[in-house]
């Protein structure tokens, strides 16, 4: 029963607070009347009564209080009240409360930003049913084996290992991913993924554009738990060589290029010119197992001779040919351990049996179960360095901002020590008053952190754009606000809010009663025991605030040096006016030699036109990341060992169309582009010729391939050029063989007198009249290639800029509002001195005096942290050492200089100071 | 008067209770009949009367009312409730059992250790 009636008491005050108060009031007014009539009776005089009657009571306002106590609803009360009063607190002082907003608007939103992309890139688990279930397969052994075919993604997880020592990659055979899938007892179900060759072309009434997607097994989606919106998934009666072929597109391909109409179900469109049926449209927010490279359509494994140009029969079956990449369920009761044991003993029998098997005993391969719940890592491999680095700038930040509004604050508790004062002497609880301002500064958190989520999604919505518009695939980043995020925003404004509002709260709390209530404003003030110390909390903050700056400016530094070193590098070939561009011919009647010819055919054309300087194609372009390699050694010389050489296959006029300087020997002949019969010639590098032949003429010598065993070598050295990069400026030039291109492929490289995109709609119109099915794809300049490899440096340079731009500024605020305080603190005092003979520059070399100290002491411990904390970054830099003094100095100088324009209102104001108003002032 | 004997609060509960128990008072009344049974041998600090009240009221102890005092003028005026009849009950049974172990601790003598 007593806590029904502690519910009624508690709602009854909730609901009739104002007649509770009067009640009360009324009560123990009449308590002390009564009992002063008594006094009156016994003979005591009625003022006096009156008197004796209040001493006697003790504190009226204080027994009020714990008679509210005593019911027991005080918390929230005290809630409501603090957060009227802290509201018409902050009302009052605009200008503070402005600028503590947006600085821990600017701290929260940043720092949300960069974690929605973390979320979304290391943290989100694919939005499959129990995605903690699901792992991938890999395969590991002490050698790497001898293949017949062998395609592998970037994104296995732990990277594919081709070493001497060590080999893993996620692709197997055929019959392993039968013989798994037969004998295995772990799993609740296995998949197969096979990513389609690139980009495919999906014509729907007669128009074509590209889409990204994968060839599955059959219970693909079955064993993912993923449903289907309109249709059906995939099922295993799909995927047998006798079934027709069908497709599943995502939910937001088929948003976009169907409008979602449900009546696509049924209809036929042609993928890579060959008829697919769709089946139907996979369930809302499922993109497939990679995470930032969402596909667009599944098809069944057994379609792959219809459409993708790699398979054929015989490579099937093949166990040499590794393609096959898998992932599967765990059974609840499986562990990961016993399931690699399991899967083990199958997968070891699987490639050490039968002909050509891929391993012997003594290779040791084995099964590698990696959790496949965030899907495949390739995004997270990439990023996940850089992000790291971001997210610890932006906690920085948050902790500048933190210690900038804590100083404010500061300051106001210290303005506000009347108001306390008179409220600690009336009764209440040094805690209640402690409580009143947290709650203030928990407003002020809550009210940045609601600003600061709005800065966060715009932010993290602009470099989620970045990403897709500059890195080398399309990738599509999901930032949209999740649990997860709000979470972490709400924790971070709590912990914020407290953290930057408890240290001022207690000190401001702490005061000398009598003194308190003695002195005016500025003699509180001005009195030296107290506020000493109080100042040196403020002046440490600010000291702090340079620190971090300092740490953030010199990380910038070392990130923006490192782009500017790569890009104004030079890369051994003139990348300006160079338009790059691929041929899509999957399409049309082009295939095998007949292909070959048109390349060649196409680039003695584009050579001739006007405004092409000249043309030429590739079987990569320059620093696309992308490169291939080949062992190489002398025949018949003494020394066995051979060397790992970059090798280019590159078409006609390739060096003069990319300008890499031809030092000895000749080009490669027309009749050369036709034939491959050895020996076949190459032109190499500088760094070929020394690493092979020392100061010796390469030309004419002959090299092979170590396995090579016919007769005649399989190269010969007809040219020399300079060194040039491949794949990536990060990379040193290593020896290069470039030669001629055998087979129909590759990228286009036209260089112009103008600007390169001009050239696009021609070079569309000339395809078009020769066959309508020949596409131009993936148009773009040199330049822009080139950027797009230094798409991570670029980011980490601008967005750690733009944080130590923002780091700098709140310092600065910091460090003004704190000598803006002092100058206003002193005023008495300057009008002193002034008075008593000091010059305007005197006053004005106090305040600077000041700052510079705050300045050079937050300076060295800054400098001092970075020198710690660089070494962190060391992996991301190039050309430039973690510890640099050029940089550092640089920051200092750039520091001090922006300081120095921080101090000079305050000084300003301190310097106009008239010694009769200021000995006034009261 | 003997020295004042300073009270516990949870025994102050208790004589509230006691004095309520014996017909409903206004808060000053309660204080005058403790001193009075007490035969002023115990007095109350007056400060704490009140919030001890509205515990008590909270915890449902103790009800109020308004009614008119005997001077004419309005008052609150607090009764027991049942339930407070039944705590005060075990209070003063808690009370006795207590005064009686304490007795006894300070009455042995030297041989009965």
């Amino acid at each position: 029963m007593t806590l029904w009636s502690r519910f009624r008491s508690w709602l009854r005050v909730i609901l009739r607070r104002s007649r509770m108060e009067s009640e009360m009031d009324a009560e123990l007014r009449f308590h002390i009347e009564t009992f002063a009539e008594d006094l009156v009776r016994n003979g005591v005089p009625q003022e006096e009564a009156l008197r004796r009657a209040r001493l006697e009571f003790g504190g009226i306002e204080r027994a009020k209080e714990e008679c509210r106590d005593a019911r027991g609803i005080t918390f929230i009360e005290n809630l409501f009240q603090d957060l009227r009063f802290g509201l018409r607190m902050l009302r009052k002082s605009p200008g503070f409360t402005t600028v503590a907003v947006l600085s821990l608007a600017l701290g929260i939103g940043a720092n949300t930003a960069i974690f929605s992309l973390i979320n979304a890139v290391m943290l989100r688990s694919l939005p499959v049913h129990a995605p903690e279930q699901l792992v991938f397969l890999k395969w590991s052994a002490r050698r790497s084996p001898h293949t017949h075919m062998f395609y592998s993604w970037a994104g296995c997880p732990g990277n594919t290992v081709f070493s001497s020592t060590r080999a893993g990659s996620c692709s197997f055979s055929y019959p392993a991913y039968e013989q798994i899938r037969e004998n295995q007892n772990v799993f609740s179900g296995i998949l197969a993924f096979v990513p389609a060759s690139g980009l495919s072309d999906v014509t729907v009434n007669g128009q074509t554009a590209q889409a990204r997607g994968d060839l599955v097994s059959g219970n693909f989606f079955s064993t993912l738990g993923v449903r289907s919106t309109a249709g059906r998934t995939l099922d295993p009666l799909d995927d047998v060589s006798s079934a027709a072929p069908v497709i599943v597109f995502s939910y937001a391909y088929w948003q976009s290029r169907f409008a979602s109409d449900p009546a696509v179900v049924g209809k036929t469109i042609l993928l890579n010119g060959v008829p697919f049926t769709i089946a139907g449209v996979a369930a809302p927010g499922f993109a497939g197992l990679e995470t930032g490279l969402p596909r667009q359509f599944w098809v069944p494994l057994s379609s792959r001779y219809q459409f993708d140009q790699r398979f054929s029969k015989e490579k099937e079956t093949d166990g040499a040919s590794l393609w096959v990449q898998m992932s599967a369920r765990l059974k609840p009761s499986a562990s990961i351990t016993q399931a690699e044991a399991g899967l083990n003993t199958i997968f070891a029998r699987s490639v050490t049996s039968g002909s050509g098997a891929l391993f012997k005993p003594e290779d040791e391969p084995r099964i590698e179960l990696p959790s496949a719940t965030r899907g495949l890592p390739m995004l997270r491999q990439q990023f996940s360095k850089p992000l790291f680095v971001l997210m610890s700038a932006v906690c920085l930040i948050l902790l500048i901002a933190c210690a900038n509004v804590a100083g404010l604050m500061l300051a106001r508790a210290v303005a506000r020590q009347k108001e306390i004062s008179v409220r600690v002497a009336l009764g209440a609880a040094r805690r209640r008053v402690v409580r009143q301002l947290l709650t203030e500064s928990l407003m002020l958190a809550a009210a940045g952190g609601g600003l600061g989520i709005l800065f966060a999604y715009w932010g993290a919505s602009s470099l989620s754009g970045f990403f897709s518009a500059n890195a080398y695939e399309a990738f599509e980043i999901n930032v949209n606000p999740d649990l997860r995020i709000l979470g972490f925003t709400l924790g971070i404004s709590c912990l914020i809010g407290i953290l930057s509002g408890l240290a001022p709260a207690l000190r401001g709390t702490r005061l000398d009663l009598i003194r308190a209530l003695k002195e005016s404003d500025t003699g509180l003030s001005c009195s030296a025991a107290t506020s000493g110390q109080r100042l040196s909390v403020g002046s440490g903050l600010v000291v702090a605030q340079v620190a971090l700056s300092i740490l953030l400016l010199s990380a910038a530094g070392l990130l923006v040096r490192t782009l500017v070193n790569l890009e104004t590098m030079n890369a051994g070939f003139d990348p300006r006016n160079v338009l790059l561009f691929d041929l899509d011919a999957t399409v049309s009647d082009y295939k095998g030699p007949k292909l070959q010819r048109l390349y060649r055919d196409l680039q003695r054309q584009f050579a001739a036109f006007p405004g092409v300087t000249s043309a030429s194609y590739c079987m990569t372009p320059l620093l696309s990341g992308a490169r291939s390699g080949t062992d190489l050694q002398i025949p018949d010389a003494a020394d066995k060992s051979s060397v790992n050489v970059d090798q280019l296959p590159v078409g006609p006029d390739f060096f003069q169309t990319m300008r890499i300087p031809f030092l000895a020997g000749r080009e490669f002949t027309p009749a050369e582009f036709e034939s491959s019969s050895p020996p076949q010639p190459i032109v190499v590098n500088q760094t070929f010729t020394r690493r092979f032949f020392g100061n010796e003429n390469p030309l004419g010598r002959s090299i092979s391939e170590p396995e090579h065993h016919g007769k005649t070598p399989q190269y010969k050295i007809v040219g020399i050029v300079g060194d040039a990069k491949y794949d990536s400026l990060r990379r040193d030039v290593a020896p290069t063989a470039y030669l001629p291109i055998g087979y129909a492929g590759g990228t286009f490289e036209l260089r112009t007198a103008m600007n390169p995109k001009m050239l696009v709609p021609v070079v569309r119109e000339v395809l078009n009249k020769i066959d309508k099915n020949l596409f131009l794809i993936n148009p773009k300049t040199q330049v822009e290639q080139i950027d797009q490899s230094l798409f991570q440096e670029r980011l980490l340079a601008s967005l750690s800029s733009l944080f130590a731009v923002l780091a700098l500024v709140l310092a600065c605020i910091g460090l003004f509002g704190l000598l803006s305080y002092e100058v206003a603190r002193r005023t008495r005092e300057i009008g002193v001195r002034m008075a008593l003979g000091a010059h305007q520059r005197d006053v004005l070399r106090l305040v600077v005096m000041k700052g510079t100290i705050l300045v050079a002491v937050g300076s060295a411990a800054g400098i001092t942290a970075a020198l710690v904390a660089t070494r962190y970054v060391g992996s991301l830099l190039y050309g430039v050492k973690p510890i640099d003094p050029l940089t550092f100095t640089g920051v200092v100088i750039l520091l001090f200089a922006v300081a120095l324009a921080a101090c000079y209102t305050p000084a300003r104001r301190a310097a106009r100071v008239d010694p009769m108003v200021a000995l006034r002032y009261e | 008067m003997d020295k004042q004997l300073d009270l516990l609060q949870g025994t102050l509960d208790m004589l509230i209770l006691k004095a309520v128990s014996l017909g409903p008072l206004h808060g000053y009344g309660i204080l005058l009949r403790i001193q009075q049974i007490s035969k002023d041998r115990l007095e109350i600090q007056q400060g704490s009367l009140y919030p001890a009240l509205y515990r008590l009221e909270h915890q449902g102890w103790i009800t109020s009312e308004w009614g008119e005092s005997e001077n004419n003028r309005k008052a609150k005026y607090y009764r027991l409730t049942a339930a407070g009849k039944r705590r005060l009950q075990s209070e003063a049974e808690k009370w006795n059992r207590m005064a009686d172990v304490i007795a006894a601790i300070l009455g042995t003598t030297p041989e009965e250790v």
